[in-house]
């Protein structure tokens, strides 16, 4: 018993190991292992990398100029700028990718809630997706956020107002795999149909959830960074955003240009190296990913467009084929 | 067909309803005291006062009989008054509107218009030149956020350089003077003549030309020109901004739809009759390419008068997104509560005109 629980953990390292392995061999992997890498070891030891604290109000010190000390210089209060970025990652990490997992469950749970469970579960789950769908998403959040400003809540609302999308796409896949044959096995088996869910279904669209969420990380790390921009966030915590308005205040006058470009190029590292993981993923779970054919018009002939459809005419005869085509050569087709 | 409607109406007039419930319900639940904007100016001493103020408008009914209250005011389209601005939630309402679409309108029509040429340059030719710029920067827009944008090129144009104003919709101290019924007029007007143009000549070109055109003839008849160039001169750096994304965002749509509809059998078999390439590409592909979008521009439709709070922000635009601002800012709870409810109702109606319109577009289309 011991010994295959041993077995088991070990497989399961080693799998894990194995698919880390596969998104470092793929370039848009690695280098959005690279990227978010780095803003995840800034964020970790923050504290050891910078001297200052974000409490440190030095006010004769104030709108510094990049320097030595202050390597993006100072804000008005003449807290180091650097700082501010760093501690900002841990609250834009923390959100980005908690509020990306939560989506993701919830949206694939009621989605395939919705497309296995029968008609009223689908009746109701659809519904709520249709109402929250018109509910605008940043007025509902100023309203809420009269309620509480932690960052807890903005999590919170972002997860139920999000999983909307995620459930419709879950939903459509599951739709399509349902009536597949070992689905239908399972049930013959006398699977019972949480079991199904969770051991055949869950499995069948899980590149699909993996992929989602390393992008709905990169979307709401952009909506986080967004709202605390227009004073949603949390009063309490260091965001980006929120460096961005004070800069938007002071900065602009006095041309401290490195105040306002570092936040943005912050966001964008993160966003885009969530994202290249996500393609990354995309690429390497989804084999059925092919490239489409391409828009290539001008370069087929109409000979060769010709063959190919009598090629797709497959229940006429030979006869009928050999006739169309010398038709077809006769030059009698339309102009 | 008509039962497909119905259906559509009927959820639509549910979805509305849920939305009007959870207005009630949502300052309620969030205000400890949700009479608190009929005190404006009483004292907090005044506690008889206050009571009497709280009876005069039904906050010691009980839960229910306030909801009631309250849906029926929906329907009479009576919002109250906002406490902030002392005037009627309609009247502060529709003095901001028209701001937000003066950067919606001309950025979304702007967009569409570079978003269609570029995306059928890049869709056209895959793998070719214009194809990877759109695809880079498409990547490169998703993960800047255009308010950083926005800022960035502020502090650009309107700090470093003193290209453009720095805030506000017009020179400070000006007005607008607007001719609010002739500008109705002749905007009915020209669309009229361009949807007659289409039915005599056959052309839809008319109707996608008649709007910017009835747009600008209305304005230009009804507006002083010093008044519009002023706008305009005030609005540039916004709608570019938002013009860049949403070119790359819609360009982007009609590219993915070009490469899809290539792969269609029709293109095949336009092709297999000997149909010539330009004509293939511009009438079969290109055309049903357009198709997506029209979703696309339905539920954008719905953001038109909303605007983009973030925008409005930045450059401190007196537009929707500002007031509704404020309005969560200062507990102008009536105020929000009519503007959400507005921004949702228009969301319903315009999804429902999109079904409508991609039906007539696209017969294809399932009733589901």
């Amino acid at each position: 018993m011991m010994k295959k629980l041993t077995n088991q953990i070990f497989s399961a390292v080693r799998g894990i190991g194995k698919f880390i392995l596969k998104i470092l061999k793929n370039p848009k992997g690695r280098l959005g292992v690279i990227l978010v890498g780095i803003v995840v070891l800034a964020a970790i030891f923050a504290p050891v990398l910078t001297p200052y604290e974000l409490d440190a109000y030095d006010v004769a010190n104030g709108l510094a100029k990049p320097s030595r000390e202050h390597l993006l210089g100072t804000d008005k209060n003449g807290i180091d700028i650097l700082t501010q970025i760093l501690y900002g990652a841990r609250i834009s990490l923390i959100i980005g990718i908690t509020t990306g997992l939560c989506v993701t469950l919830l949206g694939a749970t009621l989605g395939i809630v919705s497309a296995y469970f029968g008609k009223v579960s689908a009746a109701v789950i659809l519904n709520i997706i249709n109402v929250l769908l018109v509910i605008p998403t940043t007025p509902l959040m100023m309203i809420m956020s009269n309620l509480s400003s932690s960052y807890l809540m903005m999590i919170a609302i972002f997860t139920l107002i999000g999983w909307c999308g995620t459930a419709r796409m879950v939903r459509a896949q599951v739709l399509s795999i349902m009536n597949m044959n070992y689905i239908r096995a399972a049930e013959l088996a006398g699977g019972s149909k949480s079991y199904i869910m969770f051991r055949h279904i869950m499995p069948a669209v899980s590149h699909l959830l993996i992929m989602n969420t390393a992008l709905s990380c990169a979307g709401f790390m952009i909506a986080e960074a967004g709202l605390s921009f227009i004073g949603l966030g949390d009063p309490s915590v260091m965001s980006w955003g929120k460096i961005l308005v004070a800069a938007q205040e002071s900065a602009f006058t006095s041309g401290l240009w490195a105040w306002v470009l570092a936040p943005g190029a912050a966001i964008f590292i993160t966003v885009f190296g969530f994202m290249q993981i996500g393609y990354a993923l995309e690429e390497i779970l989804n084999p059925r990913m092919k490239r489409k054919k391409a828009a290539r018009v001008k370069n087929v002939s109409p000979e060769a467009a010709a063959e190919a459809v009598f090629a797709e005419m497959a229940d006429i005869s030979e006869e009928e084929a050999d006739m169309l085509k010398a038709e077809f050569e006769k030059g009698s087709h339309v102009k | 067909m008509k039962g497909y409607y119905l259906k559509k109406v009927l959820s639509s007039l549910f979805v509305l309803f849920i939305i009007i419930s959870l207005n009630f319900f949502l300052p309620r639940m969030i205000f400890s005291d949700p009479a608190q904007p009929y005190f404006a100016g009483v004292p907090e001493d005044a506690i008889a006062l206050r009571e009497q103020i709280r009876e005069e408008y039904g906050f010691n009914d009980p839960l229910i009989v306030q909801y009631f209250d309250y849906l029926g005011r929906v329907i009479t389209l009576d919002f109250g008054e906002s406490h902030y601005y002392k005037e009627s939630v309609w009247k502060v309402m529709f003095s901001r509107i028209p701001w937000s679409m003066v950067l919606t309108v001309s950025s979304m029509l702007f967009s569409i218009f570079f978003g269609i040429i570029f995306g059928a340059v890049a869709g056209k030719k895959r793998e070719h030149t214009a194809d990877k710029v759109l695809l880079w920067l498409s990547g490169i827009t998703t993960a800047i956020p255009s308010f950083w944008l926005a800022l960035v090129s502020l502090m650009l144009f309107a700090f470093t350089y003193k290209i453009f104003p720095y805030r506000g919709a017009m020179t400070a101290g000006y007005t607008l003077t607007m001719n609010g019924p002739l500008f109705l007029v002749v905007l009915v007007a020209v669309m009229a003549v361009a949807v007659a143009l289409r039915f005599i000549t056959k052309k839809s070109v008319f109707i996608f030309a008649g709007i910017p055109v009835s747009l600008a003839a209305a304005l230009l008849s009804s507006v002083p020109l010093a008044d519009i160039l002023d706008v305009a001169y005030h609005a540039a750096l916004p709608v570019m901004i938002a013009v860049f994304s949403g070119t790359i965002s819609y360009a982007l749509l009609v590219r993915n739809s070009m490469i899809a509809v290539t792969s269609e059998d029709y293109i095949l078999t336009a092709r297999a009759k000997g149909l010539p390439p330009r004509v293939v590409l511009y009438k079969h592909t290109f055309r049903n390419a357009l198709l997506p979008l029209i979703t696309n521009v339905g539920m954008s439709m719905a953001g038109l008068m909303g605007g983009s709070v973030l925008t409005e922000k930045i450059f401190s635009w007196p537009g929707m997104g500002q007031l509704l601002l404020d309005a969560c800012n200062n507990g102008d709870y009536l105020l929000s509560q009519a503007i959400l409810l507005l921004f949702a109702v228009i969301t319903v109606v315009c999804n429902f005109i999109t079904d409508l319109v991609y039906h007539k577009f696209d017969p294809r289309v399932k009733e589901v």
